[in-house]
């Protein structure tokens, strides 16, 4: 089976240091992949090289097959590919609707924005409640809710979410894993990258475990979960 | 434009357009000057929007104001030297775009600083075109009357006022406010930085230009340190901050009370360097005690009149985004 994303040996380097190192991963159609690491390890250079955000240096980033690389982030997000920017990176003086529309940017007809907008109140009702509020004012697990409603906004086929857990409480953080398992129901491919690995993995299918820019180990989340290595690092056990 | 809007335009420029029959010579030149400051404001406004702040409009200001004038010259046709003033102004705003819209923010203004400056030495040295330090007349031929350019130039600030209040609601308006707010985001949405900016600096340039080439021939006379004047810069922001930045009716309101001030103040004090320091002290009182320009202030006291609660956050208009 073709993947739906294949990363072959991407390079990436930034000045005086290398961030990603000749990695490799690939998402299937469908799946739910996490990718773990310390802080460093290259999960954020990963999913910018994928969104168009950074160019690798060296390697190839295919979406189904066609190598995307080097393409330009709104060629990408027309493939249907949206990224969840970590620490949510909203537009704070505009209102948690402005917000979400301009995830659709993109997308047209614009006649399909009306029926985006209303399947992410669907899933988050609260910010159907708040629609006018503005998004600066908003508790941090409603802001990550726009991040993730607003990405959805592009109707992607593939989602990449960047640490989406980060700062918040714990009762909201399995809200929002919650919410990622939803929007896989919804025909929707995933891939996470997580400083909780515990979260993750008990969500993801498999996982893929950085450090220092290189693939060390990966497998099903399952058996990550059970490996020395994982447990170790991350789990602190 | 919403409605309300467009009433408000149509019933503001009706007012200024009755102007001439006051019959005043005095306030004709008041009305030229009110409007040229408009017209700068709301077009340095425009560029703000999109997060570019521009320290040297007196760039689009200057090339403008020579494509007009020599132009105006050849043809002894004021509308052929406005068109060629806002085409040239145009074609600087696309042609600096390309080079420094990608530059952040600090970078961008001292770029654009430099541009005008540069300009002013390129005006001295290509004295066959410019006629150099010793200046240029323009040819009493295609010289409109007083009345003539000022209602040029007020056509030229309520097209600006136009433009900007239909671009806002539009996805180019939402693209340039999505860059300011926040840039990283705007772009993971597969809004393409470069493009929208330098649109936005092209649109901001153009009727610059115009505005330039009425001004040039208003003076009738016209040499590079005229031409590149740093004021044109400085006039265009203190206006569009005093007035209240990122909003459609700020840099209006800005334009027209710095217009007055500058008058009263000049008046008052007459010797040029008084006027300017209580001019200079009055406009830092304002950014000190209105952060969000006179069209804050004035939202403000429209809420606590209606006995609204403040907005949440309350932040004011012009620290929006301009921490990033």
């Amino acid at each position: 089976m073709r993947p739906l994303l294949a990363v072959r040996e991407i390079t990436v380097r930034y000045v005086g240091s290398v961030a990603l190192d000749r990695c490799s991963m690939a998402v299937g159609a469908g799946e739910i992949v996490c990718l773990l690491g310390a802080n460093g390890a290259g999960k954020t250079t990963t999913l910018q090289a994928v969104a168009g955000l950074v160019r690798p240096d060296e390697g190839v980033v295919e979406l189904e097959g066609v190598a995307v690389t080097g393409r330009r982030t709104e060629d990408i997000v027309a493939l249907g590919v949206a990224l969840v920017p970590e620490g949510r990176q909203l537009f704070p003086s505009m209102t948690v609707e402005e917000n979400l529309d301009l995830g659709a940017f993109l997308l047209r007809p614009r006649a399909r924005r009306a029926g985006a907008r209303a399947r992410v109140f669907e899933l988050f009702p609260r910010l159907g409640e708040r629609r006018r509020q503005q998004a600066g004012t908003l508790s941090g697990g409603e802001q990550q809710m726009v991040a993730i409603g607003r990405a959805l906004m592009s109707e992607p086929r593939f989602l990449m979410l960047d640490e989406p857990s980060l700062g918040l409480a714990p009762l909201v953080v399995e809200q929002v894993f919650a919410t990622i398992g939803r929007i896989r129901q919804q025909g929707v491919t995933i891939l996470v990258v997580e400083q909780n690995a515990e979260q993750a993995l008990a969500l993801a299918d498999r996982g893929y475990i950085l450090e220092t820019g290189r693939v060390v180990l990966q497998g099903a989340a399952a058996d990550l979960a059970r490996s020395d290595l994982v447990r170790r690092a991350f789990l602190g056990v | 434009m919403s409605r309300a809007g467009a009433v408000w335009l149509v019933a503001g420029l009706a007012v200024f357009a009755l102007l001439p029959l006051a019959g005043s010579a005095y306030l004709l030149d008041l009305g030229i000057r009110a409007a040229t400051t408009t017209v700068l404001a709301v077009s340095w406004n425009l560029a703000a929007s999109a997060g570019l702040i521009s320290l040297g409009h007196a760039a689009f200001w200057g090339v403008g104001a020579y494509a007009g004038a020599l132009v105006a010259g050849r043809t002894h046709s004021v509308t052929l030297g406005v068109l060629a003033g806002v085409a040239a102004a145009l074609a600087v705003g696309l042609l600096l775009g390309v080079v420094s819209v990608r530059m952040r923010r600090f970078y961008f203004a001292i770029a654009t600083l430099a541009y005008a400056e540069a300009l002013r030495v390129v005006a001295i040295t290509f004295s066959g075109v410019t006629g150099g330090s010793v200046g240029l007349f323009v040819p009493p031929a295609a010289l409109p009357g007083p009345r003539a350019l000022y209602y040029g130039t007020l056509a030229l600030a309520a097209g600006c006022i136009w433009l900007s209040a239909a671009l806002a609601p539009r996805r180019i308006g939402a693209a340039f406010l999505a860059l300011r707010d926040n840039e990283t985001a705007a772009v993971s949405l597969g809004v393409n930085p470069f493009r929208y900016r330098l649109l936005a600096l092209a649109l901001s340039a153009a009727p610059v230009g115009g505005a330039a080439t009425l001004s040039a021939m208003y003076s009738a006379f016209l040499d590079p340190d005229i031409a590149f004047d740093a004021a044109v810069s400085i006039e265009a922001q203190i206006a569009a901050i005093a007035g209240g930045v990122y909003t459609l009716t700020g840099p209006v309101l800005g334009a027209l009370v710095v217009t007055a001030f500058a008058e009263v103040s000049r008046q008052s004090f007459g010797a040029q360097s008084a006027s300017l320091l209580v001019f200079g002290a009055v406009l830092v009182l304002l950014i000190l005690f209105l952060p969000g320009g006179l069209a804050g202030g004035a939202a403000r006291l429209v809420r606590r009149r209606r006995g609204d609660t403040p907005e949440p956050g309350g932040a004011p208009e012009v620290s929006r985004g301009a921490e990033r």
